[in-house]
């Protein structure tokens, strides 16, 4: 068998648990699932695919099977459906629940170094029932769930991609133009309006997949839309930028001006090796 | 000058030694970089490009390999796959020009995926090459050479 194969049949025997159940709500069968999986793979140690559940029971579910205490008080009632994979349950809950819910985690005393995201399970975790709000009701319709998006209608996921490209989260307008990105006509000028703002956009993240999303659709003016992201004060846009750049100025440009060594030794050597190709 | 970039691509021109194998046909990307674990980055751990290529018909397989061009402790990996069947290769030393060795995907022709990924959260540097080939190693046309990754982290 296939190192691949044995690699992947291996994360299946680390799933967590599955529960599924169906209730019935006048008349009709409302599938309810909570789906946990804890894997030991970089970046997805987390997976969470809730449907129609409340946070009560997500909660409950979680502590039972990850074996974490979870304390709350007051909890909104409101079911939510969502699909929800990260490094860790910090990642998973912000995505489940916005950046504004207060959440307490406790990690044990070896987790990673202060100032890094710990990617092992925490000891306890606490909510703060007074931060919730209306948050969950929000953040289900702000929620950029791949599975919904790939139940609508193209031209209403064109609109729904638009809309969560303007979004107040950086992180749902990030999302949204990596889909655009591939999915939009190139012809659509509100895409392309959408991509021209968000070149200029506050969040790094952003202006990052903005960049990759120009270069690839070539949009217009790729050239000066390079030179500006050399120049941004955001390393991963500027990396980005040396890697997306076919031109042996901007890369030159780079090689003489950039500070960061990072940056400079990958504009060097892609220069070194365009240079060794036109020759 | 661009254009006389992309033909020069278009023929294949091999950039790096590959020790394993030394062939004029493969397609060598440019260099790309995966990020990860920064304020800025696409996501906090395990960076991931993803390449679709397509292999002509008459073609059995795909083959490629992967060159880190960068030393340090974060290994870059390439795995391609199709049609249920799959293969990793992994540039164990990056930052010299020796790459992984080769790895072959024999399901045919048609779009295979090529996912490159990093060990460790930071900044690594790339070169993918591949190319076609039927049963008996001769290389056929790979209709599809992508300029970007589909996804680009």
């Amino acid at each position: 068998m296939l190192p691949f194969f044995k690699y992947f049949f291996g994360s299946l025997l680390l799933i967590c648990c599955f529960s599924i159940e169906a209730v019935e709500t006048g008349g009709l069968v409302e599938e309810t699932k909570i789906k946990l999986k804890l894997t030991q793979y970089s970046g997805i140690e987390v997976q969470l695919d809730v449907l129609n559940a409340s946070l009560s029971d997500i909660l409950d579910e979680v502590s039972a099977k990850a074996n974490i205490p979870i304390h709350y008080s007051i909890l909104p009632s409101e079911l939510i459906s969502a699909t929800c994979v990260g490094g860790n349950l910090d990642i998973v809950f912000q995505c489940l629940l916005g950046d504004n819910v207060n959440i307490v985690f406790h990690y044990p005393s070896n987790a990673l170094p202060q100032g890094k995201v710990a990617n092992t399970l925490p000891k306890e975790i606490w909510f703060m029932a007074s931060s919730f709000g209306n948050i969950i009701s929000e953040k289900n319709e702000q929620l950029l769930c791949q599975e919904q998006l790939t139940e609508l209608p193209k031209n209403e996921r064109l609109e729904l991609l638009i809309e969560k490209g303007m979004s107040s989260d950086p992180i749902q307008r990030a999302q949204a133009i990596v889909v655009l990105a591939r999915e939009a006509p190139k012809e659509n000028e509100e895409v392309k309006n959408l991509l021209l703002e968000a070149l200029d956009d506050e969040s790094g993240k952003v202006r990052l997949q903005a960049l990759i999303a120009w270069v690839v659709r070539k949009s217009g003016n790729v050239e000066q839309v390079l030179q500006q992201a050399l120049q941004d004060e955001s390393r991963g846009v500027r990396l980005k930028a040396v890697g997306l750049t076919r031109s042996l100025l901007l890369l030159q440009q780079v090689v003489d001006n950039e500070s960061d060594s990072s940056v400079k030794r990958y504009a060097e050597r892609r220069l070194k090796r365009l240079e060794k190709l036109i020759e | 000058m661009t254009k006389k970039i992309k033909n020069i691509m278009g023929v294949g021109l091999s950039l790096f030694t590959l020790g394993q194998m030394s062939n004029v046909m493969a397609h060598v990307s440019f260099e790309n970089d995966l990020y990860s674990g920064f304020s800025d980055s696409p996501v906090a751990y395990g960076a991931a490009d993803v390449w679709e290529v397509t292999c002509s018909g008459g073609s059995d397989r795909l083959v490629l390999s992967v060159l880190d061009t960068e030393s340090g402790r974060s290994k870059v990996s390439a795995l391609a796959y199709k049609d249920k069947k799959a293969a990793n290769t992994i540039d164990s030393r990056g930052g010299n020009s020796t790459a992984s060795p080769f790895v072959r995907v024999n399901a045919g022709d048609g779009i295979y995926t090529i996912i490159v990924t990093q060990s460790l959260p930071g900044i690594n540097y790339y070169i993918l090459e591949y190319h076609c080939e039927t049963s008996t190693g001769t290389h056929t046309t790979t209709s599809q050479v992508p300029e970007f990754p589909l996804q680009d982290q």
